[in-house]
């Protein structure tokens, strides 16, 4: 057990109150999770009290993340036991079978919960990831769209179907998706600076370097944005009228000397600096002084 | 061309990346030594994302400090690595010849290597990708040539792999999330050398 991670680790209680946190964030922490449960937790599940019921999930999910097919059956023993008529075991079940690679059977059993309870989320996701993991893109998209016709607060499905899209390079979709996320999160520098992402990679330069505004207005520190402001900034230099093109040199020097103070706070050697010097003059406009 | 060859170096970190994050697609950008004759060697990679591949801005930043860095080091960008994060996918995409084709704007021929995930377990002993090259026919086609490995390279990441040191690498990813990550990743440059030269006693 030598991952970074797991060194605060010195008993039983430091590693049920780490799979505890885990389990709040919804972390993906496979490893270290199978590595908790054979060296702390598995000895002595029933210290948990009812808390076990969520570690043997917790844990399955793990197993089937490492394909460690034994621990993974034993979870799901214990927890058939104790629910036997569960939809939500029903689904680990079926869980199984897409670790398997065996898709047909995974979708039976969605098929058969759906029966009963149709508008059932965690279910109507699995099928679409069924689909996404046979790399059936086009039929993914597509019933991601239908899925997000139902639940069209589930940010999570608008990121999702704006990675997709950004894989297949249809970037006007994508900025669709993000459009729809900012509606819901107007506040959220991240939205706003992976939409002036989009778009400056649409070349839509104007547009990007407000929305990398709007972002830096919520998070000044936000890195992403100050690069894609001194992008955007350098490429609006050439089609200028007289007030607009003193505003982008000045947005383009501020923008350098933020990024500059960024690394300089962190000691960056001088190589680092020089490479980071040698972006800025072939992106600067206007007096460089330097 | 009728071969290229991988450092450890090069090697190391790339399978660190791809083990950093097991669940998601990967990329880098592979440099080497300008040659005069026809072989390529690999000698170091730097890990580039492993989200939004085909978003300009940040590709752009990465690539201009990475010129910068190999003018200092006097090595080229002579190709890139993809490891999908779907286990099945093996052939390189839309993206990935849009890449070769940016990337061969440095020379006469582009490499990608795109990672063969049923070929990436520690215990494997041959190179876990395929490799393809994107010349002047601007067609991205299977490389046909040998493909050389320099000795103790898979002990080096089993190794590295044991001592869970893909924590330890940083992206460029990681770097624009804190500037504080160096995508040079020097530091464990350092490391795999050690590794090397306990393996080779």
């Amino acid at each position: 057990m030598s991952t970074k991670n797991l060194e605060k680790i010195k008993n039983w209680n430091d590693a049920s109150l780490q799979l505890r946190n885990w389990r709040d964030d919804n972390v993906r922490m496979s490893k270290e999770t199978l590595d908790l449960w054979t060296g702390y937790i598995a000895p002595s599940i029933n210290r948990l009290g009812d808390e076990k019921w969520l570690v043997y999930e917790q844990v399955f999910l793990a197993a089937l993340d490492c394909q460690n097919f034994p621990i993974a059956e034993d979870c799901l023993a214990a927890l058939k036991a104790q629910f036997s008529s569960s939809k939500r075991v029903k689904k680990l079940r079926a869980m199984r079978f897409e670790a398997k690679e065996d898709y047909h059977s995974a979708l039976e059993i969605y098929e058969s919960i759906l029966e009963e309870d149709e508008t059932n989320a965690h279910v109507l996701k699995r099928k679409l990831v069924c689909l996404k993991a046979q790399n059936r893109i086009n039929d993914y998209v597509r019933e991601l769209n239908e899925y997000l016709k139902l639940f069209q607060a589930d940010h999570e499905a608008w990121l999702e179907l704006c990675d997709t899209y950004l894989n297949e390079m249809d970037f006007a979709k994508a900025a669709f998706c993000l459009e729809e996320l900012i509606l819901m999160y107007p506040h959220n520098h991240v939205y706003q600076q992976r939409y002036a992402d989009i778009k400056y990679t649409q070349g839509q330069f104007d547009l990007a370097k407000t929305y990398y505004l709007y972002s830096l207005k919520l998070n000044p520190n936000n890195v992403r944005s100050l690069y894609g402001l001194l992008l955007t900034t350098a490429n609006l230099k050439s089609s200028q009228k007289t007030k607009e093109g003193s505003d982008n040199t000045k947005l383009n020097l501020w923008a350098r000397e933020q990024i500059e103070k960024k690394y300089n706070d962190v000691d960056s050697d001088k190589n680092l600096i020089d490479s980071v010097n040698s972006l800025f003059q072939y992106l600067t406009i206007g007096k460089n002084e330097k | 061309m009728k071969e290229i060859s991988i450092g450890k170096l090069a090697y190391s970190k790339l399978f660190l990346h791809l083990a950093k994050y097991p669940q998601l697609s990967c990329n880098g950008i592979l440099l080497s030594k300008p040659s005069k004759n026809s072989s390529v060697k690999f000698v170091d990679c730097v890990p580039l994302f492993h989200s939004s591949f085909t978003l300009a801005p940040a590709f752009e930043i990465a690539l201009s400090q990475i010129d910068s860095y190999c003018q200092q080091n006097g090595l080229v960008i002579s190709g890139f690595y993809h490891a999908f994060d779907n286990n099945n996918q093996t052939e390189p995409n839309m993206m990935c010849y849009k890449l070769a084709e940016k990337l061969k704007e440095n020379g006469d021929v582009s490499f990608c290597l795109i990672v063969d995930n049923s070929k990436i377990n520690p215990s494997n002993r041959e190179p876990c990708f395929n490799v393809y090259s994107f010349g002047d026919d601007q067609k991205l086609k299977k490389f046909p040539g040998n493909l050389n490995l320099e000795e103790g390279t898979y002990e080096t990441c089993e190794k590295l792999l044991e001592e869970n040191r893909f924590s330890l690498i940083n992206d460029f990813d990681n770097h624009l999330d804190d500037v504080k990550k160096d995508w040079r990743n020097l530091k464990l440059n350092e490391n795999i050398s050690a590794v090397e030269s306990l393996s080779a006693k």
